[in-house]
């Protein structure tokens, strides 16, 4: 731009009159459209900004003290001493190692399911909307009611208890077993996000082109070379959310582990803390024990391990991506 | 030869995703909670008795109104909101308009665990603790809701509004008498999306209402399935069936912009 208006002067003055003008036109204009953006725009601005923004800020401040509801006028400020003694805590340790021992199971099995089920409902099958409707219904649903149902469901005597029992399982209530507790969640997990994995990953397969695949056929591909060749590589930015949202929402587990492990007025995540959850944690440490200076500081350290495996999984996919 | 097989394998899936419900309903009809689990063959052992049990026995009819109120207000006040800000973010060139974009994005992102306690301190603070105000002001708006209006709105034709603007309205008007009114398979979406959420969301009425005239749905079942544990197992479904109706209901009649929406904004996002 800069070049060309220095090499013709008749150029620059006729295109800056030109820009004035229109320019101008645009003055008068935009004090209205401005006017109007912001008029559009203040209830979110004002709301989000109360309730979203200026929390985030306030967590991050009580994070660095000793603040407890009870006595707020005590707090103090104690600068790294929550993430400290956090991370030295033996329970909540115990509470990430569980939560990614849930990930760890929960994220590969979902996926996977969700993509075969996917797959399936992708070839010519009658009642897909019946199947695909079927398989969302747990998602839609109050996660406190699936934990109560699950619960009855696998007490002692219940229905799945028994049936399980014939892959050699024992009678007793599941919720309340250290063996099987961690599992119950596990399933619970899969059972109410199954649905909408599976329905990203329809959608994903659906976006590809029927040409490719007849394409594919006069070249003499095979299914499963059409599948690994063609197929997933294909899926990768729907396997890429749907990773993606997997990791994120099994970290943020709360209201299912919540639920099966309070049963009977149990300590949450009982029996002895095998299906705590970190989100499980900082709820208690805030509103049993109202110690919102220590609980502010796990929300920040689930918050960093979030952004830090979102990251870390996005640019793993960019550079799979471009090699 | 594989067909069968495909059949099979969604037959059996489905029957693992639908077994919960059925049970479900199934024990909320059986009388008497000690036969639960042994599936009485004499129709005389069912009946609507827990249901009534539940709702006199209970205060699960105010659960249900306040249910009712709190996210029928928050829906309608999403709808109209996140609509107002996605439009002009899409369709408004101004100052700030980028930085109030990325910073939607970045909230989006943040976990709203952090949000439990500094809200809980500040509706404490403001004395709104078991009240309306403050199960519903703090969710009147919602980043995703905002990004799924705005991405609307970007392929909305200009033509439109360009026909509006000589006819003499202004800016304001055109999103309310134009846009708006075409906006709506996404503001049904939006809809759907908010009313569900809102209708199971449990940690932040939990904190927020404390008496049991103020809970939730969520926060009362999870008191009768959780405190009284002992004392009715099939009251305690019968409950969980009322709870769980509007939402299946609201899927099923919207089912379509439902699923066709949490592919768009899922792979937009």
């Amino acid at each position: 731009m800069k070049t060309v208006a220095n090499t013709n002067t008749g150029v620059k003055s006729k295109s800056q009159s030109y820009y004035n003008k229109s320019k101008r036109f645009w003055k008068k204009e935009s004090v209205k459209e401005i006017g109007a953006a912001y008029f559009l725009m203040a209830p979110f601005i004002l709301i989000a900004g109360i309730f979203i923004f200026f929390p985030i800020l306030y967590s991050l401040i009580i994070s660095f003290q000793d603040f407890s509801y009870l006595n707020p006028d005590a707090a103090e400020w104690v600068g790294f001493n929550n993430y400290v003694a956090l991370l030295q805590d033996s329970t909540f340790i115990n509470a990430i190692k569980n939560t990614v021992m849930l990930l760890a199971i929960v994220v590969p099995i979902q996926t996977m399911i969700a993509l075969i089920l996917a797959a399936v409902l992708n070839s010519k099958i009658r009642a897909r909307t019946f199947f695909r409707t079927v398989y969302y219904l747990p998602y839609i649903t109050s996660p406190i009611a699936v934990g109560a149902v699950m619960v009855y469901m696998f007490n002692r005597d219940g229905v799945m208890t028994q049936f399980m029992t014939l892959f050699g399982m024992d009678n007793v209530a599941w919720y309340a077993d250290g063996r099987y507790a961690f599992y119950l969640i596990v399933f619970i997990i899969i059972w109410t996000q199954i649905g909408f994995y599976t329905v990203l990953y329809l959608s994903g397969l659906q976006s590809i082109s029927d040409d490719i695949y007849e394409a594919a056929k006069i070249d003499g591909a095979n299914k499963v070379q059409v599948f690994f060749k063609i197929t997933a590589p294909l899926l990768k930015p729907t396997t890429f959310l749907v990773l993606f949202m997997g990791v994120i929402a099994t970290l943020q587990i709360f209201e299912q582990p919540y639920v099966v492990s309070t049963t009977g007025g149990a300590l949450p995540g009982s029996p002895s803390e095998s299906t705590l959850t970190m989100v499980m944690y900082l709820y208690t440490q805030a509103f049993t024990y109202f110690d919102m200076g220590y609980a502010s500081a796990a929300a920040f350290i689930i918050f960093i391990m979030i952004f830090t495996l979102t990251l870390v999984q996005y640019w793993y996919f960019e550079k799979r991506e471009r090699s | 030869m594989k067909r069968p097989v495909f059949y099979m394998l969604l037959i059996l899936t489905s029957l693992v995703m639908l077994l919960p419900f059925v049970w479900t309903l199934y024990a909320s009809l059986v009388k008497n909670d000690m036969l639960v689990n042994h599936f009485p063959t004499s129709i005389s052992e069912y009946g609507f008795e827990n249901f009534m049990y539940i709702i006199t026995q209970s205060h699960i009819a105010t659960w249900y109104k306040n249910s009712l109120f709190v996210t029928i207000t928050i829906t309608v006040g999403n709808l109209l909101f996140n609509s107002m800000a996605g439009y002009s973010l899409a369709r408004i060139k101004f100052p700030g308009s980028k930085i109030l974009f990325f910073v939607t994005l970045g909230i989006m992102m943040v976990p709203i665990q952090i949000l439990l306690i500094p809200i809980f301190i500040m509706m404490a603070t403001a004395g709104w603790i078991n009240t309306y105000l403050a199960l519903i002001i703090p969710f009147l708006v919602n980043p995703f809701g905002v990004f799924l209006m705005r991405q609307f709105f970007v392929t909305f034709p200009k033509e439109l509004e360009e026909s509006a603007k000589v006819d003499g309205l202004n800016r304001i008007s055109i999103f309310f008498r134009i846009a708006l009114p075409l906006a709506k398979p996404a503001l049904i979406a939006q809809a759907i999306f908010i009313f569900v959420w809102n209708w199971n969301s449990f940690p932040f009425p939990s904190i927020l209402a404390t008496e049991p005239e103020m809970y939730t749905l969520p926060v009362g079942i999870y008191q009768i399935t959780n405190t009284a544990y002992t004392s009715s197992i099939t009251a305690s479904m019968a409950g969980v069936v009322l709870m769980t109706i509007p939402t299946i209901v609201f899927f099923m009649i919207f089912q379509k912009y439902f699923i066709s929406s949490s592919i768009g904004s899922g792979i937009k996002g």
